[in-house]
């Protein structure tokens, strides 16, 4: 199953730009966690997770096609 | 001087004499506005050891060389002087519109003076300055007086103004604009209230003339219509800075119950999503900003409407985390009580936090609070000991003070959760497992803020146990973010939008006509630092690496609940971050610049 | 065609106003826009972007005949030569958008250069066409 991958801010450096998705191939669908997991990307810095511009939440079951975007923390202030 | 005012206008208040000077090419070249102006200004002008609220400190009101250009975010302006919260270069940001009218009325800085003999208002207009009798104003609140002073002179001006606590000098007064922005930070509105100053009120007709109109609009264009593209321009429309409320909880970095908790249990109550559904009334925006992170609301209470800017992140974890006002609704009314009374809601919501943990531990008793019974998570409270302090009555008259004065003079051990550094309270970050981010804390030049680097996803990124190798990305965090103050413009776009920096330096440049590369804006940003750091030394009688300390609790004592539970700094490793700190930045063992660095940056 | 604002969304930015000097005098100045934000604060706490619907009132008063609707697309236009700074369009404007600057005595009214469009990241302003309905304005 082919998805779009990237990323925003820091992100870039874990998945690449997210203007730009890479596309990455998965064997099954998983939680989105758990590709976060996979890209060595450390807990807490991803804060919000879109798909197909829509906000989803970690458990997120990717589907075919899907183009999920990773946001990292904003600053507060 | 394109792009600039290119006056300065100075108001002795003494004397009753206003006059104007020249900017000088000197002074742009090598602290290009706002922020930068301040401190070299401050610097030069204040005699060592001047008594913040007396007379011979000053205030200043500076805007940048952006301010009021067609640039993303470009209404910050800058008030300076020197702190009464630490005795040392203060200064505080607001966003709205006032530098850009401050520019449009032909200046880049007011430099307020000496005390006028009554209560005063600034009226400015183009070229007509006046100080006017405020009799009516005193001792109103600041969104009551902004109201007035509008009605008055017409919706255009816009307004400054303290409300009662900074007429009562509480030592953690804010200056207020826009019916919602504050200039929050060390004591700022008390020093304009210890001048007898209400407020000030501007209105500028004039235009600014930059070198390449052209240029300028095509790099602000192309530069908003790929940041309108970015998700987080929707999020800070929609929450603000409150959508990281939640995150900041599951991180374990929410101060809570006076920081002894980095995880507040009824955050989802306070968080962004809920004020959408409950509060927020308009997404509002300050000054050539495309992602309005503004959340004017609406609460009621005791039959009343009452209408407010926020809460926004900060106040959320101070109020709603810190002394644990763990309803929406009332941390709205907290939020306004707050602002209406003139008080930082960091510094306010501290005070009260560290009140609320002292009353508990039987510090404080009910003599003390004339009966309160003060509790965290209780509103009422919260509020009469905020009036308290604002009325300067009973423990508020100490509380007034902050909490570092207040633990000294309360004892039992209080100082070690009085969450201060240099005299300033923290603000919401839980930083005992992100040392990155702790030691942005000690070292900040104003004391216990976060704005000049918010490092907390740096120790995530790189793990936040690690000690070795914070230091360069706070010192460069440190360089990049004040850029901002000096240019008079709003980081977010920045840090949020990823705009990038070499923009900032591109657009200066085709306004100006004076050739800024980015090295040149960070080796300023560098000059700055160091002078505030020089600053710091002049007015410290023992100085030592002592004044970059945390509060004892971050280093004493465990987190209680929540993802960073039990975790604790060491003093040992606040030693070991400073020592790097000092090394990278070319200072010596006790924190002092070394010759050669001053002499790199012609100090 | 003309502009149309959905005040709902305004956030009370500036820089629709902001452009507009820019675009026009080559000058930071909001205060030589063609259009206008109402911030009606502290209470209800909104926003009103007041622009030009191009009723050509002005055009109908005034007695030079300075003011002249394009062809092409109905806006109607100011001829700086030909105005005398005299004022009638400016106080028989029914929406307020015909602006007065100390620099000139010439008003500053919106000619639809769409500039201020893109620059909105809520969307506040729109293009529309000029219905029939609009003529029989007064």
């Amino acid at each position: 199953m082919k998805i779009k991958l990237g990323g925003y801010g820091v992100l870039k450096n874990y998945v690449g730009p997210a203007e730009n998705g890479r596309e990455i191939d998965i064997a099954e669908s998983k939680p989105i966690k758990d590709i976060i997991k996979e890209m060595n990307i450390p807990d807490g810095m991803v804060m919000l997770i879109s798909v197909n511009d829509e906000q989803k939440n970690f458990d997120y079951l990717p589907q075919e096609g899907d183009d999920i975007k990773l946001i990292p923390p904003i600053s507060g202030g | 001087m394109l792009a600039y005012g290119g006056k300065i206008l100075r108001i002795n208040l003494s004397k009753g004499k206003i006059t104007t000077e020249n900017l000088s090419e000197d002074l742009i070249k090598n602290y290009v506005g706002g922020r930068g102006f301040a401190a070299r200004l401050l610097y030069d002008e204040l005699k060592p050891g001047v008594d913040p609220l007396s007379p011979d400190n000053k205030l200043l009101i500076a805007s940048g060389p952006l301010s009021g250009l067609f640039v993303p975010g470009a209404g910050k302006t800058t008030f300076a002087s020197k702190s009464p919260a630490t005795g040392s270069y203060g200064d505080s940001n607001v966003g709205g519109m006032l530098a850009p009218e401050i520019k449009y009325a032909g200046y880049d800085v007011i430099i307020l003076e000496g005390k006028a003999v009554q209560p005063s208002y600034i009226y400015i207009e183009n070229d007509k300055v006046e100080i006017r009798d405020a009799k009516k104003y005193w001792g109103r609140g600041a969104i009551t007086t902004e109201k007035m002073l509008k009605e008055d002179l017409g919706e255009q001006f816009q307004i400054a103004t303290i409300g009662p606590a900074g007429e009562k000098l509480v030592k953690f007064a804010c200056i207020s604009h826009d019916f919602g922005r504050q200039a929050g930070r060390t004591g700022v509105g008390t020093v304009m209230g210890s001048k007898n100053i209400k407020a000030i009120a501007i209105r500028g007709t004039r235009s600014l003339k930059m070198k390449d109109p052209k240029l300028l609009k095509k790099l602000s264009s192309d530069i908003i219509a790929i940041g309108q593209k970015h998700p987080n321009t929707k999020l800070f429309i929609e929450q603000g800075t409150a959508s990281v409320t939640n995150w900041s909880n599951e991180q374990g970095a929410f101060p809570t119950r006076n920081f002894q908790s980095g995880y507040f249990e009824d955050h989802k109550k306070i968080s962004g999503d809920v004020m959408i559904k409950e509060t927020i009334v308009t997404n509002k925006a300050c000054f050539g900003c495309p992602m309005a992170c503004g959340k004017y609301a609406k609460t009621r209470k005791n039959n009343r409407d009452y209408y407010v800017e926020g809460p926004e992140y900060e106040t959320a974890a101070m109020i709603g985390g810190d002394c644990a006002i763990g309803n929406i609704h009332d941390l709205t009314y907290a939020n306004w009580l707050c602002d209406e009374l003139g008080v930082d809601t960091i510094s306010g919501g501290s005070v009260i936090a560290f009140a609320m943990e002292c009353y508990e531990k039987g510090i404080i008793t009910d003599k003390d609070t004339g009966g309160v019974k003060l509790k965290f998570g209780d509103i009422d409270s919260f509020e009469k000991i905020l009036r308290q302090i604002v009325n300067r009555e009973g423990i508020g008259d100490l509380l007034a003070e902050g909490v570092r004065v207040a633990a000294a003079k309360l004892g039992q051990n209080s100082g070690k959760f009085a969450m201060e550094v240099k005299g300033l309270e923290i603000s919401g970050y839980e930083s005992r497992k992100a040392p990155a981010m702790l030691l942005s804390y000690m070292t900040c030049d104003i004391g216990g803020h976060h704005n000049r680097a918010w490092a907390i996803t740096h120790d995530i990124a790189v793990g936040r146990d690690k000690i070795e190798g914070k230091a360069p990305k706070v010192i460069e965090l440190q360089h990049q973010r004040p850029i901002f103050d000096m240019l008079g413009c709003c980081r977010l776009q920045w840090v949020e939008l990823e705009t990038p920096l070499d923009y900032y330096s591109q657009v200066l440049t085709a306004a100006t006509g004076i050739k800024f590369t980015l090295d040149d804006l960070i080796k300023a940003s560098e000059r700055v630092w160091n002078l505030t750091r020089l600053f710091l030394i002049r007015e410290s009688k023992d100085f030592s690496r002592k004044v970059d300390y945390p509060p004892a609790r971050f280093y004493e004592e465990k987190v209680q609940t929540g993802p960073t539970k039990d975790s604790m700094a060491t003093k040992e490793q606040v030693n070991q971050l400073l020592d790097e700190y000092y090394e990278f930045r070319g200072w010596d063992k006790d924190g002092r610049p070394k010759a050669e660095k001053l002499k790199e940056l012609g100090l | 065609m003309k502009l149309v604002a959905d005040s709902k969304k305004c956030t009370g930015c500036r820089l629709c106003m902001s452009v507009c000097s820019l675009v026009h005098f080559d000058e930071a100045n909001p205060k030589k826009a063609a259009l206008y934000i109402d911030a009606k604060f502290p209470e209800p706490g909104t926003f009103h972007t007041r622009i030009c619907d191009q009723c050509g009132t002005c055009a109908s008063v005034c007695p030079e005949e300075a003011i002249t609707k394009r062809d092409e697309d109905g806006v109607y236009i100011i001829n700086a030569e030909k105005c005398t700074g005299c004022g009638e369009c400016v106080e028989a404007c029914p929406l307020n958008v015909m602006f007065v600057h100390e620099d000139s005595s010439v008003p500053i009214k919106c000619d639809l250069c769409k500039e201020c469009i893109p620059v909105c990241s809520t969307k506040v302003l729109s293009l529309k066409e000029i219905k029939a309905e609009v003529k029989s304005k007064k």
